[in-house]
């Protein structure tokens, strides 16, 4: 090790209470860091697993002009079965793809008894749609199955304002394309719980091939995907819209956070308290361990005075000054970095209780988790900081002529 | 252009701060002519000069509160020279052998080093100067505490690029050896006597092989034999390397050993003995 680096290190460990109280105060503002991330990363993920595996799926493939238009005229935006076979065919030939569904989702009345309540629903194919709906919580009854092509699975508030359960029978009412009003009976097969409120009270989920016969037509709205892994969206959607391209599909693709819109909010909202709290770590460590380098620079002052004399220039002490501060940097964070991700495990391990988000219908069990990134970004902060913290030391000691400096203390 | 601004400010200032203190300003603006070396001696060693000084000033503060440590220094050193720079506390000693060593700039006045002029000098420069031609012993040795004896005589030659780590081991070696060290090398300060650290500074001062050692009260805090003994090394260093000595003291004893003692009262030179 070279002679400045013993320096430096000797130098840290001068006052040692000093330094273990300033590498406390810097593992502890990185280890706040990681764990803040972490939960919130967590709840990210948590709401994105919600938003995919619940509803949304990772890639959603429309008739282009959907997303736009659909609304004004729904009719014009659904696919031909031929196009929506001939879709399936080539997004079920990329080994990515880990499923693929049909969906339509359309509007009516639920009548059971004398109660007739309006419902959204959304016509899935049975056999693909407990993979689509695996953050979806079944609360009475059970999944939909191709081997009952009439029955409908309630949302948690829709079945409550039908004062429906498993078993019961009710009517759908709906118009057709052609503008007559249309009606099938099914059977109540379960209730679920998508955990958004909204969703719950007013969805039903019911076969494709029930949905056909009340809207008496077999178009599809939408072709619905989920990928073995959600980083490759956006290489799998890019590889599929050439596919598309060249079969001379005229389609369109949403991904998951284009649809996800309470996801993106709360990751909105978080995103902005998660960069205010690191600036406010960031201040609280600057401030916490300034003082203490301050004081170390201080008490130095003769021998600074010292070194400039015996020739060495400015920017050499401020090199040494600064290699020390960046290794106490460095020592704080990875103290810091273990303590993070021994507290995460801890905490992940014992699962953090959560009340039910705004918006959601359930609490849930959360954790801390540990991104890398955002262990990066904690320890790369703890040293920016610490290197923040020395600057104002160092430029007061510099400016300080040698001559009085030498006659310090 | 910047630097004969800079110089003409300088001057400016020094007489504003002159005429601001009457008879004292004047006095110190008038070279102190009788307490130079002859001119004809200092034309004819001119070659031979290594500190030059020509009516140096050094004030402190401004107003009221301020004071004027040197008052018009006119002197010069002769290469290899070993000269004790008398006088009691306050008399200037210290502010002298700043100004000299480049740590502080003169309010007025012109300061050569080896006929480099110091005020045309920026603050690199003269960190430059004070690293390759200039070495520092001070009262109290002012050691880094954290490092050992060598690591300390090693230090200041580790920022000079063209000096080798084989060069430097081996002149950090050599030095320890020339004042007594050698076997003290990998002991920290606070395990050696006064004396022993007195020495370790003067290593330090004499491993980059400098032309001037500046000492400021280099025995004043050790008893009279180790201080005897730390000026007779120095002395003997002087003759063996023809090293030039400055250094201050106020102890008869240690200006006894000097070529010449150049007397400091009130920021004037007095006179020259030896």
């Amino acid at each position: 090790m070279s002679l400045f680096l013993r320096l430096a290190l000797r130098n840290i460990f001068r006052n040692r209470i000093r330094t273990y109280i300033a590498l406390l105060a810097i593992a502890a503002g990185c280890a706040a860091l990681i764990v803040n991330g972490g939960v919130v990363f967590n709840i990210f993920r948590e709401l994105r697993e919600d938003a995919i595996h619940g509803r949304q799926g990772h890639l959603q493939i429309y008739k282009r002009g959907y997303s736009d238009a659909h609304l004004e005229d729904p009719q014009r935006y659904l696919l031909e079965p031929e196009q929506a076979q001939k879709i399936l065919a080539i997004v079920r030939a990329d080994p990515r793809v880990l499923r693929a569904t049909s969906r339509r989702e359309f509007s009516g009345l639920i009548s059971k008894g004398d109660r007739y309540v309006p419902f959204l629903g959304v016509a899935v194919e049975p056999e693909q749609d407990t993979e689509f709906s695996r953050h979806t919580t079944l609360r009475a009854g059970e999944a939909l199955s191709a081997s009952n092509p009439y029955g409908a699975l309630a949302g948690l508030g829709l079945a409550r304002k039908l004062d429906g359960k498993p078993g019961d029978e009710a009517t759908l009412m709906t118009t057709t394309e052609s503008g007559a009003l249309n009606a099938v009976h099914v059977r109540l097969q379960g209730v679920f719980e998508g955990g958004l409120k909204e969703y719950d009270d007013w969805t039903l989920k019911v076969p494709l091939g029930a949905v056909e016969h009340l809207l008496l037509d077999n178009h599809v709205e939408q072709i619905v995907l989920l990928l073995r892994n959600t980083e490759e969206v956006p290489a799998v959607r890019a590889q599929l819209e050439a596919a598309f391209r060249r079969e001379g599909l005229d389609v369109e693709m949403r991904s998951w956070d284009q649809l996800a819109l309470f996801h993106n909010q709360v990751v909105g909202l978080f995103g902005r308290e998660l960069s205010i709290l690191r600036l406010i770590i960031g201040t609280i460590v600057v401030l916490g361990i300034g003082n203490a380098i301050g004081m170390s620079i201080m008490e130095r002052t003769v021998e600074l005075a010292t070194l400039r004399t015996l020739g060495l220039r400015v920017r050499a002490i401020v090199a040494l000054l600064l290699t020390e501060s960046l290794l106490t940097g460095m020592m704080g964070a990875t103290l810091g970095l273990a303590l993070g991700i021994a507290v995460a495990r801890v905490a992940s391990a014992i699962g953090i209780p959560y009340p039910s988000p705004p918006g959601s219908t359930r609490p849930f069990i959360g954790g801390v988790d540990v991104v890398p990134a955002i262990v990066a970004t904690a320890f790369v902060i703890s040293i920016a900081a610490t290197l923040a913290a020395a600057i104002f030391p160092i430029w007061k000691a510099m400016r300080r002529p040698i001559a009085p400096a030498l006659r310090h203390g | 252009m910047t630097t004969r601004k800079a110089a003409r400010d300088n001057r400016f200032a020094s007489k504003a701060i002159c005429r601001a203190y009457g008879n004292g300003g004047a006095a110190v603006m008038r070279p102190l002519q009788a307490l130079s070396i002859h001119e004809s001696d200092a034309l004819r060693q001119r070659n031979d000069s290594i500190i030059r000084l020509e009516n140096i000033h050094r004030q402190f503060g401004v107003g009221a509160g301020s004071c004027a440590a040197l008052r018009g220094i006119t002197m010069e050193v002769r290469r290899g020279g070993f000269i004790a720079l008398a006088g009691p506390s306050g008399s200037g000693k210290t502010s002298l052998l700043n100004i000299i060593g480049g740590v502080d700039r003169p309010s007025w006045g012109s300061v050569r080093i080896e006929e480099r002029d110091l005020a045309t000098m920026r603050d690199a420069e003269l960190s430059d100067l004070r690293l390759r031609r200039i070495g520092f012993v001070f009262q109290d040795a002012n050691l880094i505490p954290v490092l050992s004896v060598a690591e300390n005589v090693e230090l200041p030659l580790l920022f000079r690029s063209e000096i080798s780590v084989a060069e430097r081991t081996s002149r950090v070696s050599q030095v320890l050896e020339s004042v007594g060290l050698a076997g003290k090398a990998e002991r920290r300060p606070e395990s050696l006597s006064g004396g022993e650290r007195q020495r370790a500074g003067l290593a330090r001062a004499l491993a980059g092989g400098p032309a001037i050692v500046l000492a400021d009260e280099p025995t004043a805090n050790l008893d009279q034999e180790t201080g005897a003994a730390v000026l007779q090394l120095m002395r003997s260093l002087n003759r063996q390397r023809g090293t030039t000595f400055l250094y201050s003291t106020h102890d008869p004893q240690s200006m006894a050993i000097a070529e010449k003692v150049l007397r400091l009262r009130d920021g004037r030179l007095e006179e020259m003995a030896g």
